[in-house]
């Protein structure tokens, strides 16, 4: 039996070609948005794609200076060097979410039956929902 | 489950990150192997066993 390789580091060409992805994929988006007559929406859409990326490349610079096991779980998770630890602990964050969901919907069709505003209600479920993650990445990864 | 490898890293005298960039793991999932707080997959293990030229049984022992 043969052990597959791990691979650690993320070539620089790798990061550069999925860096230029991510700044076309928010182009798009900002394009689709604004032809689509939604101004505010394609704003936020590029502001926060290009935060994202922005920190993509201060991750990837923390990377290079100090090494993979510097950059923490979610570090290495956004830059594709996650070794199989890091991919559990997401898998099973992203399970408490998905567990979460459905609690937050049912909880969200009840409150929109008796009245709340539909927007409302769904920005809540989405803020929830991150919450979740975020709590459940850094519990299982302190307990991992 | 326990497991032998932080006896076995210190006896070859290495850090724990040594350790990891030769497992092509993170310093962070050696902690946690050694604390007995993860258990590895079957590559991962078989990595461990050959890295210290023992075998798997001799390293990682079932609880109770």
């Amino acid at each position: 039996m043969s052990t597959p390789e791990t691979k650690r580091s993320l070539s620089d060409a790798r990061f550069l070609v999925a860096f230029g992805c991510g700044l076309v994929a928010v182009g798009v988006m900002w394009l689709v948005f604004t032809l689509a007559g939604q101004p505010d929406t394609a704003a936020g859409a590029l502001v926060g794609g290009l935060a994202v990326t922005a920190l993509a490349v201060v991750v990837r610079w923390r990377a290079k200076r100090r090494g993979p096991s510097a950059d923490g779980e979610f570090g290495r998770i956004l830059l594709g060097t996650a070794d199989e630890r890091d991919s559990a602990i997401l898998t099973a964050s992203l399970a408490w979410v998905g567990l979460a969901a459905f609690l937050a919907n049912a909880i969200g069709l009840v409150a929109v039956a008796l009245g709340a505003d539909g927007s409302t209600v769904i920005g809540a479920i989405e803020a929830f929902l991150i919450a979740v993650l975020v709590a459940a990445f850094v519990l299982l990864s302190r307990r991992t | 489950m326990k497991n032998d490898i932080r006896r076995l890293r210190e006896e070859a005298g290495l850090s724990q990150a040594a350790l990891a960039e030769a497992l092509s793991v993170s310093r962070q999932t050696v902690n946690s192997l050694e604390n007995g707080r993860y258990d590895p997959s079957l590559p991962l293990a078989f990595a461990v066993a050959r890295y210290f030229r023992t075998t798997i049984e001799e390293i990682f022992h079932v609880d109770a």
